[in-house]
């Protein structure tokens, strides 16, 4: 029971919402850039909240049914279609046997994910079917050709996400940051800086991490060890543009961090394609870890080893 | 020992500021009082620090930070000899894959086998694993041979390659690029998807590099 990649973006890649406890020997988190998106297409489905699915970096994809199930799509804004019948984004939907399912180009967005009602068997590396291209491990790299298999399962009702939640990736972002313990070796002129200046995304934005461009912030402070490095980590290079390190960030580092991106905030920064802005706002860690909370909490975790 | 903050679910705990082997104990003893605490999804050991996130749906940032306080402040902290495996790295230590070991003979007024000798004599500590996968950042070395890294790193350093970073040594388990100084090539896998644990090393390790012939280096599966 499977389905055949006709075609495919070169970044199409098994993800799930990533590895934990592998940071010691030196793996990346990796998993989902986007955890919403991620997240929300297994609840339409009723599958586990970190059943793995295919993750398409700028969209663009022909994949055809070995067999009838229910899939559903979601983040980027992309045209799909089943054979010619258009079908919306963030619904469940069904696809019999021999039927092409199409995903056009991103028209808004970077990262669209693809999932199917079933079971699939994927192989896992520290409990994570999760795929790291830089590293060599985990999940699976689609191409042409290739099948992704699984066993379908009966969807009892068709589902589709609140037209009022569905994010558009397409205005300027509020960062919320929550400073960290280095915040105290930046001048408070540079931090000043920092919040009160407008970056640009820029072109050298991946999976690792996004790299922006505005007015450079300034490290008088000493030397950093290297040290494990938060999902959201704001790293100050010494040419002062901050990078926020993302899902497939390096387990460890030794550049200075003013503070760490909450994940939300993340999850919807690699949406965004290059040249959109951002700013960044303080936020407490007490209300930081909250909006965590709550995040996790509405998609269906439920903390037992949930992260 | 200091817990601050790193995210909103995260934390550092630092046990020093200096890169130091009392350091690194106490670090290898947090690593393992706080596994398995509950709520506690990742703990990165680095050289002087442990990097704990918390799973916001199980702890808050208080309720962990106290977890933290408690767990930590009863940790028995073991000494280097006490604990953790020791191991044996082989290594054909040779200009022919030492890319660097004649530059550096000549800057240190030093012969290759005087460099060799060096390298060989500690038992190293794995500080860290980091950069790649299985990447093992180990020290110390000698100060006799302590040596920058490249000012312009190579584009493509060859699998196994070991090599020195000022007073730090480490292998790359993958080719890669890489600016350290390079001694000698070892044929053993570093980094194994199938193997338990993936990486040969973990951090507390202690290592102890032999000097292997040509013939062996091809014998124990070896490739140039």
């Amino acid at each position: 029971m499977s389905v055949e990649v006709l075609s495919c973006s070169p970044l199409c890649t098994l993800q799930d919402a990533g590895r934990v406890g592998a940071s010691a020997v030196g793996l990346s988190q990796s998993g989902a850039a986007d955890e919403f998106a991620f997240y929300v297409a297994n609840m339409l489905l009723q599958n586990p909240p970190n059943a793995p699915m295919l993750e398409m970096a700028f969209g663009n994809g022909v994949f055809k049914a070995l067999a009838s199930f229910e899939a559903v799509v979601t983040g980027a804004k992309v045209s799909l279609h089943v054979e010619e019948k258009p079908v919306p984004l963030w619904q469940t939907f069904r696809v019999e046997k021999g039927q092409r399912i199409r995903l056009g180009m991103v028209e808004c967005g970077q990262w669209v994910y693809l999932a199917f009602k079933g079971v699939m068997d994927a192989p896992l590396v520290f409990g994570s079917a999760s795929t790291s291209v830089k590293e060599g491990i985990g999940g699976q790299r689609f191409w042409k050709g290739d099948r992704v298999e699984f066993a379908p399962q009966t969807l009892p009702h068709r589902a589709r996400l609140k037209a009022s939640y569905v994010p558009s990736y397409a205005e300027p972002m509020l960062l919320r940051v929550v400073l960290g313990y280095q915040e105290a070796y930046f001048a408070p002129e540079e931090k000043a800086r920092f919040f009160e200046s407008e970056y640009t995304i820029t072109k050298e934005s991946n999976r690792m991490g996004y790299r922006l461009e505005g007015p450079a912030v300034g490290y008088g402070g000493k030397g950093i060890i290297s040290e494990g490095i938060a999902f959201g980590a704001v790293q100050i290079p010494p040419h002062g543009q901050p990078i926020v390190l993302l899902k497939e960030r390096q387990s460890i580092g030794g550049y200075p961090k003013i503070g760490s991106v909450l994940g939300v905030d993340c999850f919807a920064l690699a949406q965004r394609p290059a040249g959109t802005t951002v700013r960044f706002a303080p936020i407490s860690m007490e209300e930081g870890a909250s909006i965590m909370r709550e995040f996790y909490g509405t998609m269906g975790l439920r903390g037992e080893k949930s992260r | 020992m200091e817990i601050l903050t790193a995210s909103a679910t995260a934390y550092i705990v630092t046990f020093g500021d200096v890169i130091d082997p009392a350091v690194a104990s106490q670090v290898f003893s947090g690593l393992e009082a706080l596994k398995g605490c509950a709520g506690i999804v990742e703990v990165t050991p680095s050289y002087t620090s442990l990097y704990v996130a918390f799973d916001p749906l199980v702890l808050d940032p208080f309720t962990c930070k106290a977890l933290l306080e408690e767990t930590l402040a009863k940790m028995a902290v073991k000494t280097e000899e006490s604990s953790h495996a020791e191991v044996e790295i082989p290594v054909f230590y040779d200009p022919e894959v030492g890319l660097d070991l004649e530059g550096l003979a000549r800057e240190k007024g030093l012969s290759m086998e005087e460099i060799i000798a060096l390298h060989v004599s500690p038992v190293y500590r794995v500080y860290t694993i980091g950069f790649l996968p299985g990447f093992p950042y180990m020290g110390t070395v000698d100060p006799r041979l302590a040596t920058p890294r490249h000012a312009n790193p190579r584009t493509a350093l060859p699998k196994g390659s070991v090599g020195i970073a000022e007073n730090q040594t480490a292998i790359y388990p993958q080719k890669s690029p890489g600016g350290w100084q390079i001694l000698g090539r070892t044929p053993l896998e570093l980094f194994d998807p199938k193997r338990e644990g993936l990486s040969l090393l973990k951090a507390g390790d202690r290592v102890r590099f032999r000097a292997i012939s040509r013939r062996e280096f091809f014998d124990l599966g070896g490739v140039l």
